[in-house]
């Protein structure tokens, strides 16, 4: 079950980016206006609604998906870990941008597998290498997919 | 149409029987398997992570291998439904504590072999009757204008909107949030820049496809990483001939076999519905029509029966509207479509006559991906609980990789791969706050679609909206629209006074 303040945050941003939609088109040729305004004014009220709702109403039970895989756990012990793997998944496009692919695949898996999964050094090189034969394999050598380099590469040259 | 003849038919068959072809769909299908026996990956992430490995590939054996690892991924949810008390995918969830309760009673080789054979026959059922429509209203939709594709793309948001699970007006924010987000760059009917803030990469609108696999891949990632370290408790059976006794009882319950099918092909070609949505249809009719339905819940195999050939039936039923107006009928056709139109095959009627032998060769792969499902999955549910064993910890990081490679081949470049990143975590957080992302999903897919038909029929119509009723089937599919949006809301109208002179 959402939170209140977040269900009310979430309605607010949708309340916020519509208003901004429908702004900005108001200045555009009606051709190209007409749609976002159509789609946009509409988004705004319900989004309204829907922050009224959460304000006034009672909690809404209803739910999004039939089956959720982290049900019985914890509220707390739930969100720490997406907030993490969201963290890894972050960290893993930083160190993409910073240092290129094929540097960054293979420091990931391992450092996710030593540092996340705590798993044995054997296991976490073997896997690593694996994976990283894998990705090389296919999309360098095989499909000849271009990586650019990662900044960092690029600024020291 | 007149475009089966025996050369087309050649012409496909050579197409799906070359040896390449054939490795794909082996691949594929193992693949497919897996994804679906572990809970927390589901069949639309199978598709998406098979997104990058597709661009590389002709067309065919691109769209052979997301057929045969779908439709396995659809049966494979049912294992661990059986073993675990877990559906491997959603498609599974509706029969997954009567699967388990089998289980428990000494029949899980019997709720297994059930999963696996009737999965098969509503395969095959929904293949059959994609193959006998889909050309049929390809000649029909060929006469259609723009006034009957937009009330047909409406009627398409609209029952996204109303068969999704949870609250109406949820499902409408979500939709309207995608058709907004959708008219993003300068693809629109004046060619004017919106909302680019003078970004190259933005002018070119957002692409589909990494927004696909942040919203079904990333978020499914993360909602299920909750219980990533936790053993799973497995239930003791034996599997040994788990085909024992199918054939009885599908003479024993040939109409509940025929009616999930029926209802599976019809929910699944539904924008919006899926296989989920299709299973837990099924079941509930099955539970409904049966003259034993105080033994629902208890282990009873009728509505594993008649929900189990509903989920995979739903499969091919997506398809239709997918192939015939572009419009997906699930998530997995939605990510579909974007794949077509990489490929050249682009979703429309003029496809069944440009691109024959390549639409029936998809047909022919729809069969030979339910028929190798008999070996493979026997073999699957052999495995199922050295599958079921592999540390979960180490998947983690390997879908993120084909998700960020998938992303970024796109367009080759990391723009795409911080799309699926944000469109990822914005999923999660709706989904998490009770909004539905499948209309989110169609809203983005058929924003431009939507509002090409829209401006087009303004202009033919100078403005006057009675127009869009004039024409015979765009005024029926008006109509059916209108019916469509408003008896939900004549519904809850109705049940409020209800509910309170109940209490």
């Amino acid at each position: 079950m959402p939170s209140r303040s977040t269900s009310l945050a979430l309605a607010l941003a949708i309340m916020a980016l519509s208003a901004w939609g429908v702004f900005s088109a108001l200045d555009w040729p009606w051709k190209a206006k007409l749609f976002p305004l159509v789609i946009g004014i509409p988004l705004f009220c319900l989004a309204t609604a829907e922050a009224l709702w959460v304000i006034f109403g009672k909690q809404d039970a209803a739910a999004a998906s039939d089956f959720k895989l982290s049900e019985g756990l914890e509220r707390n012990v739930v969100q720490r870990r997406t907030a993490l793997a969201a963290a890894w998944m972050i960290g893993f496009f930083a160190l993409i941008v910073l240092v290129g692919f094929p540097i960054a695949v293979p420091v990931l898996v391992f450092v996710y597998l030593k540092v996340q999964g705590k798993e044995g050094w054997l296991f976490t090189g073997v896997f690593t290498a694996a994976v990283w034969a894998f990705f090389y394999g296919l999309f360098d050598l095989l499909l000849h997919l271009h990586f650019p380099e990662g900044w960092l590469l690029s600024w020291f040259g | 149409m007149g475009l089966l003849t025996a050369s087309v038919l050649a012409q496909a068959f050579a197409l799906v029987f070359d040896p390449y072809v054939l490795w794909v769909i082996l691949a594929s299908a193992i693949f497919g398997l897996f994804v679906g026996a572990v809970p927390g990956l589901t069949a639309t992430m199978a598709t998406a992570l098979l997104v990058p490995v597709t661009f590389f590939m002709p067309p065919v054996p691109a769209i052979a291998s997301i057929v045969t690892a779908t439709a396995m991924a659809i049966f494979a949810g049912d294992i661990p439904s059986c073993l675990l008390r877990m559906p491997g995918t959603p498609a599974s969830a509706a029969y997954t504590d009567e699967a388990y309760a089998m289980t428990k009673k000494g029949q899980g080789e019997l709720a297994l072999g059930s999963g696996l054979w009737f999965s098969i026959l509503g395969g095959l059922f929904g293949t059959a009757v994609l193959i006998a429509a889909a050309p049929s209203l390809a000649e029909i939709a060929l006469k259609f204008s723009s006034f009957e594709y937009f009330w047909l793309v409406v009627l398409g948001l609209a029952s996204a909107v109303f068969l999704a699970i949870g609250n109406p007006l949820k499902g409408v924010v979500s939709l309207l949030f995608g058709l907004l987000v959708a008219s993003e760059g300068l693809d629109n009917p004046a060619g004017f820049p919106r909302f680019t803030f003078g970004s190259a990469e933005l002018a070119g609108g957002l692409t589909l496809i990494p927004i696909m696999i942040g919203m079904f891949a990333v978020s499914e990632i993360l909602r299920s990483v909750g219980r990533i370290d936790e053993p799973w408790e497995m239930a003791q059976t034996k599997i040994g001939n788990v085909l024992h006794g199918m054939w009885g009882l599908t003479k024993r319950y040939p109409w509940q076999l025929l009616r999930g099918s029926a209802v599976g092909t019809a929910i699944g070609a539904l924008p919006g519905a899926g296989a989920d949505i299709a299973a837990w249809m099924s079941y509930a009719i099955s539970k409904r029509f049966s003259k034993e339905p105080e033994k629902f819940g208890t282990g009873h195999i009728e509505g594993i029966i008649e929900a189990g050939a509903s989920n995979n039936s739903a499969l091919a039923g997506a398809w239709i509207p997918a192939l015939v107006f572009g419009i997906p009928g699930d998530s997995i056709t939605a990510i579909v479509i974007g794949v077509l139109y990489i490929k050249g095959l682009n979703p429309g009627p003029t496809i069944f006559m440009n691109n024959a032998p390549a639409i029936y060769a998809v047909f022919m792969v729809f069969i030979l991906a339910n028929l190798l499902m008999l070996p493979l999955g026997l073999a699957a549910i052999r495995a199922a609980k050295q599958m079921l064993r592999a540390p979960r910890e180490v998947l983690l990081p390997v879908i993120l990789l084909f998700c960020i490679v998938g992303s970024f081949a796109i367009n080759n470049s990391i723009f795409g791969v911080a799309l699926m990143l944000a469109f990822g975590i914005v999923g999660y957080v709706m989904e998490e706050n009770g909004f539905p992302i499948a209309p989110a999903i169609l809203g983005l897919v058929l924003g431009a679609m939507l509002e090409e038909n829209f401006i087009s029929s303004m202009i033919k119509a100078d403005g006057r909206l009675l127009a869009f009723f004039e024409r015979p089937i765009a005024g029926s599919l008006g109509i059916l629209t209108i019916v469509v949006f408003s008896v939900p809301l004549i519904r809850r109208t109705m049940a409020v006074p209800w509910r309170r002179s109940e209490k």
